[in-house]
């Protein structure tokens, strides 16, 4: 059986058989029986809070008479958050993640770190198999444009059937109600499972954060990450998602419209508002004060740029291609004062080929190719002495360079 | 009535045999395929605002009703027993294209319930590789493999071998 006989074979089962005129008026009056129970739930939630709010009460709270809800978190003085850990998120809905984990840290369509993210860097895999090694977590609006068929539908369960969350001020978040479940890679025998996926809604800040990992105790990552997440209190809020590449002039706006000052750091300039934005300071999801000013990195006239572009010995850079480079992950780093012909200082290895560490003076540089925006991350030597120098590709048929400044200190 | 009920409602009436149809091929019986088919509506119609603003609405919509169906199949579960030998099921003798539509139904109900979705997804509803790939939240490559063993399992079932190449010359239809 071929593919054009599979379409006639099975559309003519499915056209065998005759369902009749859609039942219109008692779907509707089934679905709005299901939007009044839900309305009821939130209503109920609201006022159950407030009035433990009044009396100062703490504890487990039932807020719902046909739903389980998880404790609702203590209410917060500030966004400190938990040792160990740094608060993101998006407008004022928070969580805690560990605070090693990067952000927007993205190869081939997939994490290349423990991250949270915005959106794909790069939105189809364009090397090898994505890795599922790392845990990631990230953080959207509910109906921003690229968000996937699958994202979409998720909204739509957990609102119908999540576990509750009560997330203070009468705002409610809707949770994944397995806390585990399989991404639906595994296809049947003999595919293996690549992680756990699980997800807090909330509808009334038009939010939705996905916690994926494929650790062992999935449940208690979920639990620890997803049931930390609360409000900010008044004068804080979050820096705003940044694509990368995006335009600086888009990128301006929203931080403004978020109530943030720009600034720009590097090479680049902002120029008609297109110079595309390759990170920011602090990251996009850091907690900041309302009016707090956010440094954009833009790309500057070199086909390469380091972000930061100012280190201390032992510190990482992140290089980003704002056009197309093919580069090997050998990279050159030398004195600007030094002759060419005396060859560099040091040899560094990306993170691309050292299975996720980047490394100095190792040696023998694998032969890879890597293409796309970057970021490639490269460890300044913890050797290196202040001043300024030439970071270039070693391996490119196009050498690209950049110059990144090394003041004292020492990496964090 | 509101502009987003009228525009459900809408919807309801254009999608509703198509979704009741896919139940069927998933496995449903006609009351069955017709719950899941209101199911999908009800939750869809919770967050219709953005339903409706979605690129690929139908695609969103098969992907409610995908897993709504799952969750029927998990809930139920331990209601079903394996057997093994189908039961009979009394269909009306329409001819030779009921006798087809007997045999297609008896190959898909062989096939895995994976397979059975993509079947359904590929060839009835004919979404595309990377469609399926959204609808069921897997890589393109798996939907890719499989269609693939899918197809290849049709092939050699035995209900539907009399169908082959052999018979079309029969003039049935």
């Amino acid at each position: 059986m071929n593919e054009t006989e599979a379409v006639e074979q099975v559309t003519r089962l499915a056209e065998s058989a005759d369902p009749g005129d859609a039942p219109v008026g008692r779907v509707l009056a089934a679905a709005r029986r299901a939007r009044r129970r839900r309305t009821r739930r939130v209503v109920v939630g609201a006022v159950a809070a407030t009035a433990l709010t009044t009396l100062g009460t703490v504890g487990v709270v039932q807020v719902a008479t046909d739903s389980p809800t998880t404790p609702r978190p203590a209410p917060v003085d500030g966004p400190v958050p938990p040792p160990g850990t740094r608060y993101v998120g998006l407008g004022r809905v928070v969580v805690a993640v560990p605070a090693v984990w990067d952000t927007n840290r993205f190869a081939c369509g997939s994490p290349a770190a423990d991250t949270v993210y915005f959106r794909p860097s790069v939105p189809e895999p364009t090397c090898d198999a994505p890795d599922d090694r790392y845990d990631s977590l990230r953080i959207g609006r509910l109906g921003e444009p690229e968000g996937s068929v699958a994202e979409l539908a998720e909204l739509a369960e957990l609102v119908d059937d999540g576990e509750r969350v009560d997330l203070g001020e009468g705002v409610v978040g809707y949770r994944s109600r397995s806390g585990c479940t399989d991404d639906g890679a595994a296809g049947g025998v003999g595919e293996r499972v690549t992680g756990c996926t699980t997800t807090l809604v909330v509808p009334e800040e038009d939010v939705f954060l996905r916690l994926r990992t494929a650790d062992p105790r999935a449940g208690e990552v979920a639990d620890a990450v997803l049931g930390s997440a609360r409000l900010l209190p008044d004068g804080w809020t979050t820096v705003p998602p940044i694509a990368w590449m995006e335009p600086s002039g888009s990128v301006g706006n929203r931080l403004l419209g978020a109530g943030l000052e720009v600034a720009r750091e590097g090479e680049g300039t902002f120029g008609s508002g297109r110079t595309p934005v390759l990170g920011s300071h602090p990251d996009a999801g850091s907690v900041v004060a309302a009016g707090s000013t956010v440094s954009l990195a833009l790309a500057g006239p070199e086909p390469m740029v380091a972000v930061p572009a100012s280190t201390t010995p032992g510190g990482s850079v992140d290089l980003y291609f704002p056009s197309e480079q093919l580069r090997g992950v050998g990279f050159s780093l030398t004195s600007a004062g030094r002759p060419a012909s005396s060859g560099p200082d040091f040899s560094l290895t990306s993170d691309a080929g050292s299975g996720g560490t980047p490394t100095w003076g190792a040696g023998l540089v694998p032969d890879l190719g890597v293409g796309g925006p970057g970021p490639d991350r490269v460890v300044v030597p913890d050797v290196t002495a202040p001043g300024d120098y030439r970071l270039c590709t070693a391996n490119a048929a196009d050498q690209a360079c950049t110059t990144i400044t090394v003041t004292a200190g020492s990496a964090p | 009535m509101t502009d987003d009920d009228d525009d459900f409602t809408a919807f309801v009436a254009a999608r509703w045999r198509t979704l009741v149809r896919a139940g069927l091929l998933l496995g449903c019986d006609l009351a069955e395929a017709e719950d899941l088919a209101q199911t999908t509506l009800v939750k869809c119609y919770l967050a219709w605002p953005r339903v409706a603003a979605a690129d690929d609405r139908d695609a969103y919509v098969y992907r409610v009703l995908v897993n709504a169906h799952r969750q029927r199949r998990r809930r139920r579960w331990h209601g079903e027993r394996p057997t093994e030998v189908l039961p009979d099921v009394p269909v009306a003798d329409h001819g030779t294209a009921a006798g087809e539509a007997d045999a297609v139904a008896r190959a898909l109900a062989d096939l895995s319930a994976d397979h059975r979705e993509v079947v359904l997804l590929r060839f009835y509803l004919q979404l595309g590789e990377t469609q399926i790939a959204e609808v069921l939240g897997v890589r393109p490559g798996t939907v890719k493999s499989r269609l693939s063993r899918a197809l290849r399992r049709l092939s050699t079932n035995a209900h539907l071998t009399p169908l082959g190449p052999a018979s079309e010359g029969d003039g049935a239809r």
